[in-house]
């Protein structure tokens, strides 16, 4: 397919060419091809990329060209952008089979339009609008056509009103589009517009009067919100049909029927909870077979329960070659063969499961586009448009399901033939054949490009398993061969996490512990100094109080692990008088505090260390410094560990960041709050106190006060509160929370177009636009003195406008 | 030799100028003078002051105007300096080079941190507070003697 390219249009083309209102090209491949090559070789239009797709007939050109101004080499356009559709010196347009499939990727025509039109866009703004549109462009090749945009004064179609939008905008920021003012403030999706005044029905006619039939049937069939292929029989069996299985991709996976000769290729089948509808688009002398079947058993070759066909649903568009309807549906074998008049074809039977096929007998050079989609009965539920990106519906065939139909789906990619960037010759590009989704509704959108997907989380809301999808890379490698930079990406260690302690008390033999409520708090008290109890209790104790071992208040979140409520024992005597408590079960237990995400809020690095810092604090702990670059873009999952003899706590900081959890920060503390019994206890307790306050003082932080098994380094250290262990932490927030300081990003607006951003990549200058700044360079090839070799180097050294 | 005298709008570390084409005209090579800083002197066919740019296909250089003097015979000296990005564009833009900064987002990263980051004296402190908080508590009584 590689096809050498010849520069004539780039050489030869002068201005007064380009002036020229109308040009018309009978071979599509090598009118984008060099239309591609002037673009990509004129400052001024910075960029162009055509895809071409072989699948079809090459019959057709998009033609793009400046309306005034010159386009000679230095010289800059001031001339309106104009991206028209011409038609052909034999008046090709009239038949389906020269369909353009030409496409342009429309994140290369805006800079096209701003430059074209002598913008003043400042870059800024344009790389704002180029990042809109590609959020929102995508290359399938069902719209392969449907970005037609043609400004000239005649029409304006466009599927996507936000590309309209901006176009429209573009030419309003130079006032070039005055006599536009007729328009809508916005453009439905869809809708075609007229320049120079008149309404959306005038329009919409004018294009219907106007337009031929290849044109029109396909902007029906892009406006439904829906989409496919449009083929050419003659060229999908060689070509289309190869492609596919030279990719894997097998054709009955598709979801829309590709009619061609003596080959059948079937709609899988839908699990019906509505109607199910059959458009076929261009039908003309033709014969077609349809067939439906109750289960989705396909069936190899035509049989299977056919649909019987009426006329009493028929709805037939206004250019004639679309027609739309209703026929019902039965279960009987009936083949029914469609001459003129072509069918929606439906169900009023509402069968459980419907598998259709349709079937073209005649081999000749017309498109047809078969398409199957669940609709209502009155057809005006706008679906999203694509392979079975249908609610309630299971496509695929019996026993397929959506979550295994997606994936297998849009892993298959197909390959184009694109035209290269350096050589001009057409290179292989991969792309995945999925449908766009027109903004309706959801607006998230699909972007499948060289295999890789945007919108993972669009195809979750689907229902597709996107485990094994690529994540969309946003940046472009410039070289797929030469990969750059390298950056290593270490797979994360997993999760190092220690168990846990073990909760059972072996200790249980020796003493008791028990949670006690207000009120036995006060029976205990009572009991303690009972006369009872002092003398049972001094033939054991000295002290009689040294039966309790610990009193303290224990705080946490939830409910203690306990047990059965139970009389005190202390020592060997039983309390009485209600002396009694829930007897603690475990010895540890833990909080799950829940987790935070951190998120990133520049995107860029003053997000991390040492620009952003972060903080956590922990209740009974204290303010602990945390690794920004652990922190930023993870969640950060928070776990205490509190034992209850002592109310020791540790605080376990749990980050997962790329799918792995790892305990990264291990804090402790104490939860416990002593209450003494004694004078003696009460002096211990403060003199442990004030010793943690003189400690944080003196600068030398215990353990207690720091609470912390590992402080990590920060480039200033600022003490947020003292101690806020034990007695103070009851005293202190008891909501853990983590705090993030951030700079305040103090960059120029048109910061990356006088001093760029950081890349580090290795390219070819020729590869790159805008500001670039080079590190290193090797200047081979250029044939100078050695004088102006060093200059060369300089000036790239110091930053040139490539 | 014959030149293309004419002036350009572009900055100077442009790789490949604009250019508006004054006139094209014969000029002699000041004796002495060098390819990369020329003097062409032509006969003033234009004024001067619309003129800063120089292209000499023969040479395949374009040139800077540094500098115009009037010499006698209305004769204009143009003192030029090459302008070596444009002259030599195309053989540049095949050059390899390792980029230390670019313009666009798709070829630069902007977590690459090259101290280039700007940012105010002043913090935004944001904080980010767990669902749960300590909301209970017990007292705990440890007694000798167990069950």
């Amino acid at each position: 397919m590689a096809a050498q390219v010849t520069n004539w249009l780039y050489d030869d083309m002068t201005k007064a060419h380009w002036a020229n209102a109308t040009w018309s090209y009978s071979k599509t491949e090598d009118t984008l091809a060099k239309l591609f090559k002037y673009f990509s070789s004129t400052p001024q239009l910075e960029a162009a990329n055509f895809i071409y797709d072989h699948a079809i007939d090459n019959n057709y050109g998009l033609i793009i060209r400046p309306i005034t101004g010159t386009l000679e080499d230095g010289v800059s356009c001031t001339g309106v952008f104009d991206c028209t559709i011409s038609e052909t010196q034999d008046n090709k347009w009239k038949g389906e089979e020269n369909a353009i499939y030409g496409q342009f990727m429309i994140n290369d025509l805006v800079p096209m339009v701003w430059r074209a039109c002598g913008l003043q866009v400042d870059e800024e703004h344009q790389l704002y609008y180029l990042g809109k549109v590609q959020t929102h462009l995508i290359a399938t090749r069902s719209r392969a056509n449907a970005h037609i945009i043609n400004s000239a004064g005649t029409v304006c179609c466009c599927v996507n009103k936000e590309i309209i939008d901006l176009i429209i905008e573009a030419m309003d920021l130079e006032g070039m589009f005055d006599t536009h003012s007729s328009l809508p403030d916005t453009i439905p999706a869809g809708d075609i517009v007229m320049d120079g005044g008149g309404s959306f029905t005038q329009c919409f006619n004018y294009c219907v009067s106007n337009l031929q039939s290849g044109v029109w049937s396909q902007l029906v069939s892009e406006n439904p919100s829906y989409s496919g292929f449009i083929v050419s029989p003659s060229r999908a069996l060689s070509d289309l049909a190869s492609l596919f299985s030279n990719n894997g991709v097998s054709i009955s996976d598709y979801a829309y029927g590709l009619v061609s000769a003596s080959y059948t290729y079937p709609i899988p089948g839908f699990q019906l909870t509505k109607y199910v509808s059959l458009t076929i688009y261009n039908i003309r002398d033709d014969t077609f077979t349809l067939y439906g079947d109750v289960n989705t058993n396909i069936p190899t070759g035509a049989h299977g329960k056919a649909f019987s066909l009426t006329n009493s649903n028929i709805r037939q568009r206004t250019d004639g070659n679309c027609y739309s309807g209703y026929i019902s549906y039965t279960y009987d074998t009936i083949t029914h063969n469609i001459t003129a008049a072509p069918y929606w074809v439906g169900s009023t039977n509402t069968p459980e499961e419907l598998a259709m096929y349709a079937q073209n007998y005649k081999d000749d050079d017309d498109i047809y586009r078969v398409s199957a989609r669940m609709c209502n009965w009155n057809v005006d539920e706008i679906y999203p448009e694509g392979i079975s990106v249908l609610e309630g519906a299971t496509p695929g065939r019996s026993g397929t399901t959506s979550s295994d139909f997606w994936p297998s789906w849009t892993s298959r990619a197909v390959t184009l033939q694109t035209v290269s960037v350096d050589t001009y010759d057409f290179d292989t590009e991969t792309f995945i054949p999925i449908g766009y989704c027109n903004p309706v509704g959801d607006t998230t959108q699909i972007d499948m490009q060289l295999g890789k997907i945007r919108g993972r989380e669009y195809l979750q809301k689907l229902g597709v398993n996107v485990s094994n999808i690529e994540e969309y890379d946003p940046i472009i490698d410039p070289d797929p061969d030469d990969p750059d930079p390298i950056i290593p990406d270490p797979e994360p260690d997993p999760d190092p996490t220690p168990d846990d302690p073990d909760p059972s008390d072996a200790s249980a033999k020796l003493y008791s512990v028990h949670a006690l409520s207000a009120a036995e708090v006060g029976a205990l008290g009572t009991f303690l100094f009972s006369a009872d109890f002092i003398s049972a209790i001094q033939n054991m104790f000295a002290e009689p109080l040294d039966c309790i071992i610990a009193c303290y208040t224990l705080y946490y979140h939830g409910t203690l692990p306990v047990g059965a409520n139970e009389r005190l024992k202390l020592g060997s005597v039983l309390g009485t008088g209600g002396v009694t408590g829930d007897r603690v079960s475990e010895r540890f237990f833990t909080i799950d505090f829940g987790s935070v995400k951190v998120p990133e809020f520049y995107g860029n690095v003053e997000d991390y260390a040492p620009y952003t810092t972060v903080e956590i604090y922990l209740p009974y702990i204290g303010f602990c410094p945390l690794e920004t670059n652990d922190i930023m873009n993870a969640s950060v999952k928070l776990i205490y560990t509190i034992d209850t003899y002592s109310g020791a706590c540790v605080a376990k900081i749990y980050c997962t960041k790329k799918g792995v959890k790892q305990e990264l920060y291990n804090f402790n503390g104490n939860t416990a709050v002593q209450i003494p019994l004694t004078g003696r206890d009460f002096t211990q307790g403060v003199v442990s106190v004030i010793s943690a306050g003189i400690g944080l003082l003196s600068g030398e932080p215990t353990a207690m006060v720091l609470g912390a098994s590992r402080i990590l380094g920060s480039p200033y250290s600022i003490r947020r509160s003292g101690n806020v262990g034990a007695n103070m932490g009851a005293m202190s927030n008891q909501t853990p929370y983590i705090i993030v300081k951030r700079p305040k990003a103090y960059n120029a607006a048109n910061y990356p177009y006088f001093y760029g951003q950081p890349s580090w990549w290795s390219t070819t200058l020729g590869r790159l636009s805008g500001y670039t700044r080079v590190k290193e360079a090797h200047l081979d090839g250029i044939v100078c003195t050695e004088e102006e070799r060093e200059e060369i180097l300089q000036l790239l050294l110091a930053g040139v406008m490539v | 030799m014959l030149i293309k005298i004419g002036r350009t709008t572009s900055e100077k570390n442009r790789l490949t100028k604009n250019f508006t084409q004054v006139a094209e005209l014969n000029a002699t090579i000041k004796e002495g003078t060098s390819i990369v800083n020329p003097v062409f002197i032509i006969h003033a066919q234009a004024n001067p002051g619309t003129l800063n740019y120089v292209k000499a296909p023969d040479w395949n250089r374009n040139y800077h105007i540094l500098d115009i003097t009037a010499l006698p015979g209305e004769r204009l000296a143009l003192k030029c300096h090459v302008d070596v990005l444009t002259s030599f564009a195309s053989s540049i833009k095949a050059c390899q080079v390792l980029v230390d900064k670019q313009q666009k987002d798709s070829v630069s990263s902007k977590y690459i941190d090259d101290g280039s980051y700007v940012t105010e004296c002043d913090d935004v402190i944001q904080c980010y507070t767990y669902s749960k908080s300590f909301n209970n508590s017990s007292t705990i009584v440890i007694t000798a003697g167990g069950q």
